[in-house]
């Protein structure tokens, strides 16, 4: 079992730096609970005010998210030069489709125009509880 | 607990293709249950015939993903294609590194190189129980 000899280096990110690569990008992952299994959905989201914003249809994750833990996660890695990064957050949902406080007004004024066809008439909000992103370079 | 079926302009992907999408593919996602509440860790991933196996340090994959049902996501976008695909596994996680059981002797045969730096002397393989995947492109999208 032994390993690939490789000389890298990992490092831990501030949340300034988690937060701009979350506005950044478009395309994450959410992680919910159905009936104590975890489940894992791409979809499209936006980050703004400290929500993490997308939208759904009616199904697991209009079932499963709301007044729930979750977990969201993004990531990048170029194979070229080898370096990478993932940002992951922790954090409750609520559905905002008719929420009216200023925060999910305006993470519904955010575009989320979900890639996967289908009717996506529901709203969920993730606010983040924990924050951790690491960035790393590999050389093999 | 399967999900509804996909809306028109969704394609669902067969099981044999999401594994062949799984043997072309080396990192992943994977959610484990901590304390009741899911997280989500990207992972380097070998697989061999249909198991799923990275390699961890000791920590929360290690203490929380053995024996407890996790779920394992891959997904690739391509912008310019405007083509998106997702393939997700659910199963039971079980540490492989020194079992003498024959799905953990078959499991430490899969070559696993992790991108991320550090010492990962543990191995944890997916026995996999449902197996989904789907595609999409962009003229189907909604506005």
């Amino acid at each position: 079992m032994k390993m690939k000899e490789t000389s890298a280096s990992l490092e831990t990110m501030a949340e300034e730096e988690c937060i701009e690569l979350l506005v950044r990008h478009h395309l994450g992952r959410i992680a919910v609970l159905a009936g104590g299994q975890p489940l894992i959905f791409p979809v499209n989201y936006a980050y703004g005010d400290r929500l993490i914003a997308f939208r759904t249809g009616t199904g697991t994750k209009l079932a499963s998210a709301p007044n729930a833990r979750v977990a969201f996660e993004i990531d990048d890695y170029d194979p070229v030069t080898g370096a990478g990064w993932s940002v992951v957050v922790q954090g409750v949902a609520y559905e905002i489709t008719d929420a009216v406080d200023r925060q999910s007004q305006l993470a519904r004024q955010l575009l989320v125009t979900p890639l996967a066809p289908g009717q996506r008439d529901h709203w969920i909000g993730v606010h983040p509880t924990e924050m951790s992103g690491r960035r790393f370079r590999t050389t093999v | 607990m399967r999900t509804s079926k996909p809306p028109p302009g969704l394609e669902e992907i067969s099981e044999a293709e999401c594994w062949e999408l799984l043997g072309l593919h080396q990192m992943g996602r994977i959610a484990i249950v901590v304390d009741g509440k899911p997280q989500i860790f990207p992972v380097n991933y070998g697989l061999r015939g249909k198991i799923i196996v990275f390699r961890t340090a000791a920590g929360t994959k290690l203490a929380y993903a053995p024996d407890s049902p996790v779920a394992f996501e891959i997904d690739e976008y391509d912008a310019s294609a405007g083509a998106g695909w997702s393939v997700m596994v659910q199963g039971l996680g079980r540490d492989v590194t020194d079992a003498a059981d024959d799905f953990s002797w078959t499991a430490r045969g899969t070559r696993v190189y992790p991108i991320a730096p550090g010492e990962k002397l543990h191995r944890i393989a997916i026995d996999h129980s449902v197996i989904t995947g789907r595609r999409f492109r962009a003229h189907d999208f909604v506005p």
